[in-house]
């Protein structure tokens, strides 16, 4: 069919060919169209409208969408469980030519809307390793990565059904095997996808994880063994490669509850209906009963608290308390949730931010979020919450910057790490191309004609001017979460950036 | 202009549009302020762009920052949450101890309590009782008793209030629980594979410091074959995992393990007998049940007389003769496999007023189960399908069990 086919339509038909996604949408002025098989398919998904389109003697099915109207069906799209390939117009000296800029996939969409985490996750296996089986996990919307290696495949379901990612890349060592893959699919609703193998090649993901999380980040989590340092290798290769632009939100490496790990296999997690019930909905169960949060970055720290209970039991002492001083001061935590209700999702709106997709309307919520802090911290001091562990949560980002003494990962210094991010995404090949047009791509009006605007992000990482206007900034946001200027001496700790 | 004067117009005015009543045209000077406008309007785009950019990057250059606001927000909605649902639900703040003691007082399902007015319940396990057989009419909440336990020590490890009015629980590596006969057919495994190989999970990772709760495991298959595989794992739980262990069963036969190993101990949930009506009370009570409920709630719906009787009369005497032995009592492991030993040439000293029939009801006993019973006298045809057919009422597969329970039951 390629080959008969020319113009616009064999112009589609060999983009589709240069990419493994399921479907295509190629920009043609200012309608994203599908054509042939693809046409129909997103016309049985989406409910769209079929044309017919001739080209060079025979005719096609054709489908489009406004400019504008994209990013809902590529949603709709992704959560069926489909690679939608976006292919971008530009023009040239001589009229314009076609590219695809990014792969939209079930773990790699941005979506600000939906309240749910969308984790992507890498699985592999080695039986040269004490801990055969290596897990990788990523959520692009919040910045969130970590990995860890297992003995049993058991322990691997278990994760599987805590994070139930909706996107899963089997390693070599997995799909190269039947009855692991199949073991693998029973675990997870996740759709498959194969990513190249090289990926999860432990020397190349070694290298790459030390790009991304600073040289001591694997030692830091314990990750040794060959098939969990391949996944997360993977997962960031994955990320890279289709182009959603938020490497960058991906600052720290964790690993999966070192040693308080309480085990609550896949099978007790749905008896006792934690997050789901038998019959697979959400009324009735824990969660649900429990969830009187007012953000969904709440009910998604809620969810993971209840399908990963610890056994550490300074932390949990921790966590009492200030669940005890906010059972009693019922003032307080009423005036707290008020104003934490509505409040954006700061994780997320930072990840859009990095990828260049936020838009003004972020900006904003960003802004009005960062405003209620004095509010909160007001909610906070002078009440029964003052003497709990409740003020140091509030202090715990500017803590943060001085040290990360108490995250997982090891504390390089930010401006280094940052930096290095920046030289990865300028080094590697795809990264301009993919970055250059982020900021059209959001906010462009199909009147606004297709000029590829100068890369909004590779400017922003290299340049000097913005790195100091950061300073500035940073010191104004750090200010609201310090109860007392005691503790937290944040103009000093920010300085040295 | 109106079409009237359009004709006046100087030379160097150019005509770019005819309408009904008027024209329009361009002169040099206008096309190129229009130029410029253009050209500003495109600048001011440019600009608006620019600083838009310098903007987000500069809120990029701070994305670590904003995630940590952003979790430590996220912190305090979980922490004020928990804290809201634990003063409006009157729960209480578990004390954790390095010992072996689990103590709930009046422990509640935090689930099922917002839509009923629940009967709390105690739950007490230590060094000397890790190991409690739950036994009770089915529907009694037996389940319910047991997924509580183990949400309160979950809920606790979550760092949350639990529902209960005191709570002081041991640190656990691990919860698992297992339901027997979940329905997975339609994933192609048969229902009695699956729950074998989750037992074997357990088996395999449970240690002395996990909590494990079984609810009716091992009714996914024939009887005898049901009771052997929950007596040989109580055993293996008790002597070698060593977990705590809370086992509902319909076996009553296994609350005699109680006597024979030393952490083991029964409670029931009590159900109460008047004027021919089952009350469920919810209360769990020390000790096995007294008695099982299957063959009154067989007369309550309606199986005739002789039926009922004779039933009750076979389960008496299955009661009296059974005989089994445990491993792992005082004496500690001997190898010898006598386990689980039923004798049912009990009902052969019994008139047979049935016909015989082929055998192979869910109450048959398995090969094996016939080879470890020879040394009892020889099984005749009927009386072995005498005492299937009550235990099959009882105790036989789950399905058609509960099918017939719930079409039968009176209320």
């Amino acid at each position: 069919m390629t080959a008969n086919a020319g113009g616009i339509v064999g112009e589609f038909l060999s983009l589709k060919e240069s990419t493994d996604a399921d479907v295509l949408a190629m920009q043609c002025g200012d309608f994203y169209e599908f054509f042939a098989d693809d046409a129909e398919l997103v016309a049985d998904e989406l409910d769209l409208k079929v044309s017919q389109k001739s080209s060079h003697g025979s005719s096609y099915p054709m489908a489009g969408v406004p400019l504008s109207e994209l990013t809902p069906y590529l949603k709709a799209l992704v959560e069926r469980g489909y690679r939608v390939a976006v292919a971008e117009q530009y023009e040239t000296a001589d009229g314009h030519a076609r590219e695809i800029e990014r792969v939209v996939s079930p773990g790699t969409v941005v979506d600000p809307d939906g309240a749910a985490a969308r984790w992507l996750a890498a699985v592999d296996y080695d039986d040269g390793s004490d801990e055969p089986w290596g897990l990788a996990v990523a959520e692009v919307t919040t910045g969130r990565f970590h990995a860890a290696a297992f003995a049993a495949l058991d322990d691997v379901r278990a994760e599987l059904h805590r994070f139930t990612p909706v996107e899963l890349l089997p390693g070599p060592g997995v799909r190269d095997d039947d009855a692991r893959l199949a073991d693998l699919r029973e675990a997870t609703d996740a759709r498959l996808t194969l990513h190249e193998a090289e990926a999860f090649a432990p020397g190349r993901a070694r290298h790459r994880l030390g790009d991304q999380f600073g040289e001591q980040a694997l030692a830091a989590v314990g990750l040794d063994a060959a098939p969990a340092v391949g996944a997360a290798g993977a997962v960031l290769h994955y990320v890279d490669d289709t182009g959603a632009g938020v490497l960058a939100s991906m600052t720290r490496l964790g690993g999966l509850d070192p040693g308080g790990r309480v085990a609550l296999d896949a099978t007790t997690q749905r008896n006792l209906e934690l997050v789901e019930t038998m019959q697979g909905d959400r009324d009735g169960t824990l969660l649900d009963t429990l969830d009187h949060t007012e953000t969904a970055a709440g009910t998604r720290l809620l969810r993971e608290w209840l399908t990963r209970p610890r056994r550490d039991r300074a932390e949990l002492e921790r966590r009492g308390a200030a669940v005890e001083a906010f059972a009693s001061a019922a003032l307080a935590r009423d005036r707290l949730l008020d104003t934490l209700d509505g409040t954006a999702d700061l994780e997320r709106l930072a990840a859009r931010a990095t990828s260049g997709s936020a838009g003004p309307r972020d900006l904003a919520a960003v802004r009005s979020a960062l405003e209620r802090l004095p509010e909160l911290a007001a909610a906070v001091e002078g009440t029964e919450l003052a003497d709990s562990p409740v003020p140091d949560v509030l202090a715990r980002p500017d803590q943060g910057r001085r040290g990360r003494s108490t995250t997982n990962s090891p504390p390089p210094s930010p401006p280094s790490r940052r930096a290095r991010s920046a030289a990865t995404a300028a080094s590697s090949p795809g990264a301009t191309t993919t970055n250059s047009t982020s900021w059209c791509r959001s906010t462009r009006r199909p009147s606004s004609g297709s000029t590829r605007s100068p890369s909004a992000r590779s400017a922003n990482t290299g340049s000097p001017t913005s790195r100091s206007t950061a300073t500035r900034r940073t010191a104004t946001t750090s200010r609201w979460a310090s109860p007392s200027p005691a503790r937290c001496p944040t103009t000093t700790a920010r300085s040295r950036r | 202009m109106g079409k009237s004067v359009a004709g006046a117009v100087p030379d160097h005015y150019r005509e770019i549009k005819t309408l009904k009543n008027s024209k329009r045209f361009v002169t040099e000077e206008l096309e190129e302020r229009e130029r410029t406008v253009l050209r500003m309007e495109e600048r001011r785009e440019e600009l608006e762009r620019r600083i838009f950019e310098e903007v987000r990057e500069r809120v990029a250059a701070d994305a670590e920052l904003l995630q940590d606001v952003g979790r430590a927000l996220a912190e305090l909605d979980t922490l004020a949450s928990l804290g809201h649902h634990a003063a409006t639900n009157d729960w209480t703040r578990p004390e954790f101890t390095d010992g072996d003691e689990l103590r709930i007082d009046a422990g509640r399902h935090p689930v099922v309590e917002q839509t009923t007015d629940f009967v709390p319940n105690d739950l007490r396990m230590d060094r000397e009782r890790g190991f409690l057989i739950v036994t009770g009419p089915n529907m009694s909440g037996k389940s319910t008793y047991m997924r509580q336990c183990a949400l309160v020590s979950l809920l606790a490890q979550a760092g949350s209030f639990v529902p209960a009015d005191a709570a002081t629980l041991p640190l656990v590596d691990g919860v698992y629980t297992r339901v027997g006969a979940l329905d997975e057919l339609a994933q192609g495994r048969s229902t009695f594979m699956v729950e074998m190989q989750e037992l074997s999970n357990i088996l395999h990772s449970a240690t002395e410091d996990s909590l494990v709760v079984l609810d009716e495991v091992g009714r996914g298959t024939a009887t005898y074959d049901g009771i052997s595989i929950a007596w040989a794992a109580t055993e293996y739980l008790h002597n070698e995992v060593r977990a705590k262990t809370l086992f509902a069963t319909h076996y009553h036969e296994l609350t005699a393990l109680a006597e024979h190993l030393p952490r083991v101990a029964n409670v029931h949930v009590a159900a109460e007998e008047r004027d021919g009506d089952v009350t469920f009370l919810r209360r769990v009570r020390e000790g096995p049940t007294d008695r099982s409920y299957g063959v009154h709630v067989a007369d309550l719906a309606g199986v005739p007389g002789p039926v009922v009787g004779r039933a009750g009369d076979v389960l008496d005497r299955l009661r009296e003769e059974k005989a089994i032995e445990a491993k792992g009592a005082a004496a500690g492991d001997d190898g010898d496999t006598r386990q689980a030993v039923f004798d049912l040439s009990a009902g052969s000293s019994s008139p047979t007023p049935t016909p015989t029939r082929p055998t192979g009801s869910g109450g048959r006993p398995t090969p094996g189960a016939r080879r470890r019973r020879r040394r009892t006298a020889p099984v005749t045809g009927p009386p072995r399908r005498r005492a299937g057919r009550p235990r099959r009422r009882r105790r036989s597969t789950p399905r058609p069990r509960r099918c017939w329970r719930r079409s039968g039951r009176p209320m």
